[in-house]
């Protein structure tokens, strides 16, 4: 299995996906792989396969279709940029600056290296 | 019922085990036994002198042949076919059940090969040499029904007395199988001693009750030997 | 930390329901007032150091050998010699004999007798997936033959109640990933009961849905397997800060190397925890399963080594 951290296996499977989705590997109204395919793909339990998806579900990134399948829904991968977005200050500037500061690194520092980059 | 026929077709797993070496025995005993009359015709001519031919029918060869490969059968029945059924998912009761009818099936195929060579044997007058492997006094000197209860009987207690051994040592371990062993040992001097002291009644039975009285004396060990292997069965373990 | 409800015994219909479990063998007490439940078809891992009596727990539930008191209940019912519910089961052993005069082909032929639920195609594809040689005799397989034999009756077989006896000895890791792959994809379509006993933890744990840990006899975990992964974490830093940082906390392991110490430390982390790690320079990091395990089982390991070669 290619998930080892310390979270719940479900938790990285419904993140893994998120990502997929953000990434538009699965684009809107496309299906997902159902919760036999994720089983044997990642070789994990059916039931946190299910849990993952289910969590998707709840989060507005897909929804189900009876007796078919599971689908992006329409403006997901939208709406999970917007909440990125927002969440971003707090999970990468903040560390990005904590750690700078343990290093002795200024915030006017940090902007240079980062403007210094030519990406 | 159902449940017991399970067990039965596991007993058949291997048919040519079950069934085809107690025929082909038979049919070993049949061969030996000819080419034993061949050797003596060199010395006597063919057909062998009627002296040699009633000689040959006090020939004992199939009552030595079966018991020792019946036996084997029964404990391997009982052991290992006991921990197949078991893992899976078989009642003790309906596995020993569906193995009891399994050595009847191999007995009753014995018997019908046993009067199927001693038919041919009374057609070809004794195989065309003038030699008994079947119609042997011991087997009721050619009659049919005798032949078969006698090698029916047999291949049932040695099916059975073999169940018993081999659930004995899956119940209570080796050393019980051994005190077992001995116990049965000395039981059987015990008749033997018995028949040979009470010799004058014995021969009063079998000229009143003619080889019935023996086959009356195997079916009673036979029960006997089912008893005591379905009880033992019961406490049998993995 | 049994963090699972326990129900009345007498509303229990499904499921496996044990309680007051003893087992001995003579003077050995192998299994000692052992009470678990276990619900319908989910994936059971059994865990535990040799000799805590994994097999003869499952053995007692499979009526292979008899419990000496105490009340075993599956779908509601005492198995004990009571066919229907037997036939429920599945039970191959590690150590399984077959009649050395039958071929595997044999073996698998009359499997459907036994079981209604028998998958003949599923059978076909796993023969064929581990190469299983159908005339050979089973006397004369492998080990890795042998697992893979038990595998495909355990999966093809469908029963509602399939125990599985660390059955990837002798498999190669290619083979393992078959089996794991080929479990996983039947149960996500059939679902049903399965126990499987395994020292392969961290490689089996995202198969399973709870884990049962048995110690000398008894039941020392029953959680949910994400559950049970958060029960432990591991604290490293210099030797002083660790024991500061571990005081008054439960450690259930610990490793020094020179001046380095590392704790295995049973609980959670919280922002607590966090805080203070970060102000004593404690690393953390998640206790795997097979350490938590490890753990729990390493007081004793002796008497559990001395158990295995009774």
């Amino acid at each position: 299995m290619a998930f080892a951290s310390d979270r719940p296996i479900f938790l990285e499977l419904a993140d893994a996906i998120a990502a997929d989705v953000l990434a538009g590997l699965y684009p809107e109204e496309s299906q997902v792989p159902s919760t036999t395919e994720l089983a044997v793909h990642y070789r994990i339990n059916p039931a946190t396969a299910g849990k993952a998806l289910n969590r998707l579900v709840d989060a507005g990134v897909i929804y189900k279709k009876r007796g078919v399948g599971m689908f992006v829904a329409t403006g997901a991968p939208e709406a999970m940029r917007r909440q990125r977005r927002a969440e971003f200050h707090a999970e990468f500037v903040v560390p990005l600056l904590s750690e700078a500061h343990r290093l002795g690194l200024t915030t006017t520092d940090v902007v240079s290296l980062i403007t210094k980059d030519p990406s | 019922m159902t449940r017991s026929m399970r067990s039965l077709r596991l007993y058949l797993a291997n048919k040519t085990y079950v069934v085809g070496v107690p025929v082909m025995t038979l049919g070993l005993v049949v061969l030996i036994t000819v080419l034993i009359g061949l050797v003596m015709g060199i010395a006597m001519g063919l057909p062998l002198p009627p002296g040699a031919e009633q000689a040959s029918r006090t020939n004992i060869g199939p009552l030595t042949a079966l018991p020792g490969f019946l036996i084997g059968v029964g404990v391997l029945a009982m052991n290992r076919n006991f921990a197949m059924a078991l893992a899976f998912g078989s009642a003790r009761r309906d596995f020993w059940c569906g193995s009891a009818l399994g050595f009847t099936a191999t007995s009753l195929v014995t018997a019908v090969t046993a009067v199927a060579l001693l038919a041919v044997e009374k057609a070809t007058h004794g195989w065309f040499v003038g030699i008994h492997a079947l119609d042997l006094v011991v087997l009721g000197s050619g009659d049919y029904v005798k032949t078969f209860a006698m090698i029916l009987m047999l291949s049932l207690l040695s099916l059975f007395l073999g169940a018993m051994f081999g659930t004995v040592y899956r119940a209570f371990g080796a050393v019980s199988t051994v005190v077992t062993g001995i116990v049965l040992a000395v039981a059987i001097v015990g008749l033997v001693a018995v028949g040979v002291w009470q010799r004058a009644h014995l021969v009063a039975l079998l000229a009143d009750w003619d080889l019935w009285a023996i086959v009356a004396a195997l079916a009673a060990l036979v029960a006997a030997a089912a008893a005591s292997s379905y009880s033992a069965n019961r406490l049998a373990t993995l | 930390m049994t963090t699972l409800a326990t129900p009345d015994l007498a509303t229990v219909t499904s499921g496996i329901s044990i309680r007051h479990l003893d087992k001995s063998y003579g003077n050995l007490l192998v299994l000692d007032n052992l009470n678990l439940d276990l619900a319908p078809d989910r994936v059971y891992g059994l865990l535990g150091p040799n000799g805590a009596g994994k097999t003869t727990l499952m053995s007692v539930i499979c009526n292979h050998t008899f419990r000496s008191a105490g009340t075993v209940l599956l779908d509601g019912d005492d198995p004990a010699e009571n066919a229907p519910v037997l036939a429920r089961t599945c039970f191959i052993r590690e150590d399984q004999a077959y009649n050395d005069v039958f071929s595997v082909g044999a073996i698998l032929g009359i499997m459907p007798g036994f079981y209604p639920s028998w998958d003949e195609d599923l059978c076909r594809r796993l023969v064929g997936r581990f190469r299983l040689p159908l005339r050979r005799s089973a006397r004369k397989l492998s080990r890795g033959q042998k697992s893979a034999l038990a595998i495909v009756i355990s999966l093809a077989s469908r029963a509602p109640y399939t125990f599985l006896d660390e059955p990837y000895l002798g498999l190669d890791p290619t083979a393992r990933e078959i089996f794991y792959e080929e479990l996983m994809a039947d149960i996500a379509e059939h679902p049903r009961t399965i126990v499987m006993s395994t020292h392969l933890i961290d490689e089996a744990a995202d198969l399973m849905e709870e884990v049962v840990v048995l110690h000398q006899g008894t039941v020392v975990l029953h959680a949910d397997v994400d559950e049970a992964r958060s029960s432990a974490f591991v604290a490293r830093g210099r030797v002083d800060d660790v024991r500061a940082f571990a005081a008054g906390r439960e450690i259930v392991a610990e490793h020094a190397l020179g001046q380095i110490l590392s704790v295995t430390i049973r609980g959670s982390v919280g922002p607590e925890e966090e805080d203070l790690a970060a102000s004593r320079h404690v690393s953390l990091e998640p206790a795997s399963l097979q350490d938590l395990i490890a753990a729990l089982g390493i007081h004793d390991l002796t008497t559990a080594l001395t158990q295995e070669n009774r």
